[in-house]
């Protein structure tokens, strides 16, 4: 029988647990890469999450705005249409019969005054019905952009034309509303800043996607340029696109005019809060 | 607070392997240095993660743990293990498992409440991995040292690598504070309190 080496049978013994110690070791540093992947994915998830509160939150406060915004031009509308043109039209009247005592030169001048004034009144009238939710509403965005444009032609400061194409069908009050206000905005830059002679309005009614095309003829601009002015009315626009679950796309460049447009899938709401949005389009 | 007991654990360290040194020139062994190492390192380590813990089940579980190793230290120094006479196997064994536990708690927490900053510049990621290694590893390190002082066997490479986990994980601590200092830093510059 071969007679085995104390000595020997040590060192083996004293390998094997030197390498379980390294394999222990070697498992103890794999736990804690796990750990850091583990970490990283959780960073990456959390992130996520706050950036959909923060989306969340962004969608709440904008529509508190428009929401904010919405009750005091209405507030300004009844006022106008209550108030001021009824007043307006009492002035009116009563001038009318203070003109039977004048000559014809007095008589005239008072005749234009009282024309003046009733240009005045369907003006505050048109304006009330523009600032007016309840109208825009009623009419349907197709129309209160028509009336819209009529009024802007009467008051010849900019030519608008106007287009639509396709079956018109409707998008849901709220989005009809912040499409309606869109608009305005437009032409409030261009009338504000550009100062454009022409202003393209066209609808594009498509089964699945509706366009919003506002064009003008202004100086244009430097999309940069705008780009860090806080509360400015072309972020205005993209935020109340994104809103409504739309998409704005802002073209301009010195010299070239401006061109809005916004893109929206009727039939895919964007509603971060996941709830059924009330005005989606069925 | 945290690092601040870290740094003055290493401080501590430095003045015990100088103390080790001396002690052996003198008395031929350094077990008395040992059985108070073993108890300050108990006693800093365990107020760093009762410091970190934020969940108030586990600062008591911390804390109870904690005083329950301290008894057996002390206990173990009187009756088991003489404080003069013996190393502290029993104490340490004990520590280090604690410690695993400790460490793998402080992980499950860091998970919970993951914070955006990279992971590989947070000090306490490095201190709890120092210690997770360290614990681990010297655990398995006592079950040699043990079984070959009970055949009477010197080992070169044991005592190398009790040696370096030591140094590693003394380094590991090290890195920690100076990662958790220059994360301070940016947050000073960045003005975040």
């Amino acid at each position: 029988m071969a007679k085995v080496d104390p000595s020997s049978l040590k060192a083996d013994e004293i390998a094997k647990a030197v390498l379980l110690t390294s394999i222990f070791s070697a498992f103890l540093v794999g736990c804690v890469i796990y750990f850091v992947v583990l970490y990283r994915n959780r960073q990456v998830k959390n992130k996520k999450e706050q950036e959909e509160r923060e989306a969340i939150f962004q969608q709440e406060l904008l529509k508190t705005q428009v929401e904010i915004q919405e009750q005091t031009f209405e507030q300004i509308s009844k006022e106008i249409h209550d108030n001021i043109t009824q007043v307006l039209s009492f002035v009116k009247l009563t001038m009318r019969s203070l003109g039977n005592g004048l000559d014809e030169a007095n008589k005239a001048k008072l005749n234009d005054s009282r024309e003046l004034l009733s240009q005045t009144i369907i003006d505050l009238r048109d304006m009330s019905k523009s600032m007016s939710f309840e109208h825009i509403a009623t009419a349907g965005l197709a129309k209160a952009i028509e009336k819209e444009v009529e009024r802007m032609n009467k008051s010849d400061v900019i030519k608008v034309s106007y287009a639509t194409e396709g079956k018109i069908y409707s998008l849901g009050e709220q989005r009809e509303l912040v499409l309606f206000r869109i608009l305005q905005e437009s032409i409030n830059n261009a009338l504000k800043h550009s100062g454009a002679k022409h202003f393209n309005i066209s609808l594009q009614y498509k089964e699945d996607l509706f366009n919003l095309t506002l064009e003008d003829d202004g100086s244009g601009f430097s999309p940069a340029s705008v780009e860090n002015k806080s509360g400015s009315g072309l972020r205005n626009i993209e935020n109340r696109a994104r809103m409504i679950g739309g998409k704005a796309t802002i073209d301009s460049a010195p010299g070239k005019g401006c061109r809005v447009s916004v893109d929206l899938y009727p039939l895919k709401q964007f509603n971060p809060n996941g709830a059924t949005h009330s005005n989606s389009f069925s | 607070m945290p690092f601040k007991i870290l740094g003055i654990y290493l401080v501590l360290v430095l003045f015990q392997e100088i103390t080790n040194k001396l002690y052996i020139s003198i008395h031929q062994n350094n077990y008395p240095v040992i059985q108070i190492g073993t108890f300050v390192k108990c006693v800093s380590l365990s107020l760093m993660y009762y410091y970190l813990f934020q969940k108030k089940t586990l600062k008591i579980l911390s804390g109870v743990i904690t005083i329950c190793l301290l008894l057996f230290i002390v206990i173990n120094a009187f009756v088991f293990e003489p404080f003069n006479s013996s190393f502290p196997s029993n104490a340490l064994i004990a520590d280090e498992v604690v410690f695993v536990i400790l460490s793998l708690l402080l992980f499950k927490q860091m998970l919970q409440f993951a914070v955006q900053i990279n992971i590989y510049k947070q000090g306490v990621f490095w201190f709890n991995s120092a210690v997770l290694f360290f614990s681990g590893t010297m655990f398995a390190n006592f079950v040699l040292v043990n079984y070959n002082a009970s055949f009477k066997i010197k080992s070169q490479i044991l005592t190398f690598s009790w040696n370096g986990t030591e140094i590693l994980f003394n380094i590991l601590l090290g890195f920690a504070i100076l990662v958790e200092i220059n994360g301070k830093g940016k947050d000073l510059k960045d003005g975040k309190s």
